[in-house]
């Protein structure tokens, strides 16, 4: 993606004012150092988009790279601003919950749902329509994205990926019975902005230190399910 | 044939139990008794509004060539085998599935027995050879869209029709190419590029044909494209005329000979000077639904999309030319005149719905008028010579505007029901999608009378501010849809156009998003979100038949003649578009809403079919047996 509109360059200006001064020095260049606290480049770069052939299961390291902002509470209202400032809501709707756009809360992910596939998913674009945005953000914006989807209970977190490969997760009902249940009406509040910068992620960058096997053939499967963050109550709207 | 009488006897006792049975339990079907009519019933002279109809360029009467099937876009078929006292007893007669899934808005085509359907993305044509029991297909053609555009295309990724014209059919694919298929052997006959799908813009309108010209418009109001329409050459695809609807006169084809009524309409370079500087270059007003054509006056008709981006505090200005209607000759693309139903539209409203063309007296005066249900929820019955508003009042629940003046031709606007960013504003009606969306009404000339699926939805809106980054949506709207007071979401409704009054209506549980079929037998048929297909009587509006179809339905029916000199009735059910592609609209979409669906049904009276009925058929001589005979049907 070419970014050619000045309204962009002021909206990214005005995001970095909104954001309380975050250094953007670093944005639009795609770098093999490693900012510090964030994972780098090459490990990035090891992460295969597929099954890795002749391998019957996937042992790529650097898929269990967590988020060095994963849960932290700055990190994902600022990701939100800039979901809803780079126009990620018009096309994955204000709460995630897709439109143009897949869904980003479930946990089906065309082109994988860890979160350093959802970081290349957003860096490098995808081929229906998702634009590359590795050019315009830097890589701590896009990890700050990546935390707010995240909270929002979607992406699949390494522990659970040998399951999610393997098919091993629980089904979900989603039968009228469950409606009760489910999101309705009104998004969360609206949060006020904080312009409070945390550059700093609150998590380090490494290996997880559990990669559960998966499943053998002919075994009851019988994985956790996956918790979702709470959501907020479903109630009928008073026109 | 005895067991065959037995056969259909006691399905059709079958049926009448099932009928009452669910009549009994669900709301949403209104009281029915499934006996037939007794005959004789139809009153003489009963064209309410007076109103006439021009069906040029006059298909043959049992097929279906365009989308509308006329200039006039009346989706009135002078078919009458299935009417008022025999339209109880329509059955299955085939279905054809087309193995994709998303929202099927288009109308399948019928020409010299064949019949064409389209797919929604990737776009594929089908043609099927209704002379042979199995309707089999006799080609496929795959255009072969970028995959780009599936994540470009707001509200799903649909294609709204093919039109017929010279031997070709003619469509536009999602990423924004205009193409023609030789309509005997399937193969491309000209492709004409007509956009940039990186930049956001798709195409989903179904393309329009007067004489030697293809009109076409693009898609992308929350993309922040340029809109235009288009006309090419129907046998070359060359581009003749490209009108934008925002700009400099120059780029709007507006010049000498344009003179809208209002007086706010007239001025220099307004598509400029209506907006924030700049700011017009992505403004929208993308044309992406449906032309009309008045073969008198030499004029085109059609409306443009809601103003990019939707948040409105963003563009001060009545952002002409969008929300507008345009009337323009057909042959040079130049504006005759424009009426613009939202200025300054915060709500994305648009102005892309059907322009009925019909001819009817108005306080005692003969005028000729097009009559046009606008999404911001007013019906308006407008003069189409001159622009001017006759009629204007709301056909569904609204509280935007407080009234409509009459000198100025605009509705008033609640100031309270403005949008303003990061503020949420709760309970405006319409929502985003209006009072009714693209999907099509119809007009009968026997009873004068407008058929339309309209909706009955509020919504709360947040807006936030939205950047300019092409690729990307320029939108800024946060939304959330429900119930309008009454409950139910959809409605289906009689409209009488000469004093802009409902006559009756249809309410509905779910959403009404399907186009509407009108017919000589009096009947008018229409489907719902939820998949029920239904046949009314459309002098009383009592419901006369229902069919539960596999998915919900936003489709378009049509009906023609069969080479078995059966008539048919064809609906598409396979639920998406823009009432559902938001996952987050649970209000709209409870979780027992139907799943995706991808089926054309074909009905007849008793499902009679050469596809259907006892024993097997032989398809040597095409039709390869007499059919049972159909009882009242085969005496029209």
């Amino acid at each position: 993606m070419r970014v050619r509109s000045t309204t962009f360059a002021i909206g990214i200006a005005a995001l970095s004012l909104l954001l309380g001064g975050c250094k953007h020095s670093q944005g639009g260049s795609i770098t093999t150092q490693a900012v510090r606290g964030l994972p780098s480049e090459d490990m990035i770069a090891s992460v295969p988009l597929g099954q890795v052939a002749g391998e019957p299961s996937l042992s790529v390291a650097a898929l269990s790279i967590s988020n060095p902002y994963q849960g932290n509470a700055q990190a994902i209202q600022q990701g939100k601003q800039l979901y809803i400032r780079m126009n990620c809501a018009g096309c994955h709707a204000y709460n995630g919950k897709g439109n143009m756009g897949p869904d980003l809360t479930d946990a089906e992910w065309r082109y994988g749902g860890l979160p350093i596939q959802v970081y290349k998913s957003i860096r490098d674009g995808r081929p229906q329509g998702m634009p590359a945005w590795g050019v315009a953000l830097p890589p701590k914006d896009i990890w700050k994205l990546v935390a707010y989807i995240q909270s929002l209970g979607g992406t699949v977190s390494p522990e659970d990926y040998e399951h999610a490969r393997q098919g091993d997760q629980p089904g979900e009902q989603v039968a009228p019975e469950a409606q009760a249940d489910a999101q309705l009406a009104s998004p969360p509040p609206e949060a006020e902005v904080s312009p409070v910068p945390s550059d700093q992620p609150i998590a380090q960058p490494g290996l997880a230190p559990t990669m559960i096997p998966a499943t053998h053939p002919g075994t009851p499967v019988a994985p956790k399910r996956k918790t979702k963050p709470a959501e907020p109550k479903a109630s009928e709207p008073q026109p | 044939m005895r067991f065959w009488r037995l056969y259909k006897f006691r399905r059709s006792a079958a049926c009448v139990c099932f009928t009452l049975i669910i009549a009994g339990i669900s709301p949403s079907i209104p009281a029915q008794t499934p006996a037939p009519n007794s005959p004789g019933n139809k009153p003489e002279n009963s064209n309410v509004t007076g109103a006439t109809l021009n069906f040029a360029p006059n298909d043959p009467p049992g097929e279906w060539r365009s989308q509308a099937r006329d200039y006039a876009n009346t989706r009135y078929s002078t078919l009458d085998q299935i009417n008022t006292d025999n339209v109880a007893k329509l059955r299955m007669a085939w279905t054809f599935s087309d193995g994709t899934l998303n929202g099927h808005e288009a109308a399948p085509l019928v020409v010299d027995n064949t019949m064409y359907v389209v797919t929604p993305f990737p776009d594929i044509l089908f043609a099927l050879d209704l002379t042979r029991a199995g309707e089999p297909i006799k080609w496929t053609f795959k255009p072969n869209p970028s995959p780009i555009s599936k994540g470009k295309a707001c509200c799903d990724t649909v294609t709204r029709g093919v039109a017929y014209a010279n031997g070709k059919l003619i469509y536009n694919l999602l990423d924004d190419h205009t193409v023609a298929v030789d309509a005997k052997t399937g193969k491309e006959v000209w492709r004409t590029k007509m956009g940039n799908v990186e930049t956001g813009e798709t195409m989903t309108m179904a393309p329009f044909v007067v004489g030697k010209k293809v009109l076409v418009g693009d898609s992308g109001g929350e993309m922040g494209v340029w809109g235009w329409i288009a006309a090419l050459d129907v046998d070359t695809g060359k581009e003749l005329w490209r009108a934008y609807s925002t700009g400099s006169d120059k780029d709007a084809r507006i010049g000498a000979d344009f003179k809208p009524f209002y007086d706010r309409l007239k001025g220099k370079d307004l598509g400029i000077s209506t907006w924030p500087a700049g700011m017009w270059k992505h403004g929208a007003g993308s044309v992406w639904a449906w032309i009309s054509f008045d073969p008198s006056l030499n004029l085109i008709y059609y409306g443009t999309s809601n103003p990019s981006p939707r948040v409105p505090d963003q563009r001060p200005g009545d952002n002409l030319w969008t929300s507008t209607i345009f009337a323009r000759d057909v042959d040079s693309g130049m504006a005759r005149w424009a009426y613009q139903t939202t200025p300054h539209d915060r709500w994305d409203y648009d102005a892309v719905n059907e322009d009925i063309l019909m001819d009817l007296a108005i306080n005692g005066q003969e005028r000729k008028v097009l009559v046009h249900f606008d999404r911001n929820a007013y019906a308006y019955t407008i003069d189409r010579a001159t622009g001017e508003v006759l009629k204007a009042s709301p056909f569904a629940y609204q509280n935007w505007s407080s009234g409509f003046d009459m000198k100025t031709g605009t509705p008033i606007v609640d100031p309270d029901k403005e949008p303003h960013p990061n503020v949420k504003l709760v309970n405006v009606c319409p929502p985003d999608i209006g009072g009714k969306d693209w999907q099509p009404a119809a007009a009968s000339p026997r009873t004068g009378l407008v058929y339309a699926d309209i909706f009955n939805i509020c919504m709360d809106v947040t807006d936030h501010d939205a950047s300019y980054i092409p690729s990307s949506p320029y939108d800024g709207m946060d939304m959330h849809r429900y119930p309008a007071p009454g409950g139910n979401l959809g409605e289906f409704m009689a409209w009488n156009p000469a004093t802009g009054q409902k006559v009756w209506s249809i309410k509905e549980t779910y959403m009404t998003m399907s186009g509407v079929l009108v017919t000589a037998g009096d009947v008018a048929f229409y489907g719902t979100a939820d998949g029920w297909f239904r046949a009314v009587d459309a002098r009383s509006g009592k419901v006369l038949w229902s069919q539960k179809l596999g998915s919900g339905i936003i489709g378009q029916p049509i009906t023609y003649m069969g080479p078995d000199h059966r008539q048919y009735i064809a609906i598409s059910a396979g639920i998406g578009g823009a009432a559902t592609v938001r996952a987050d609209v649970i209000a709209l979409r409870p979780l027992d809403f139907p799943a995706g669906g991808n089926t054309l049904y074909v009905f007849s009276i008793d499902g009679n079919s050469m596809s259907s009925g006892p024993g097997q058929l032989s398809e040597k001589d095409g039709i390869s047996e007499t059919p049972p005979k159909t009882g009242k049907s085969n005496q029209h």
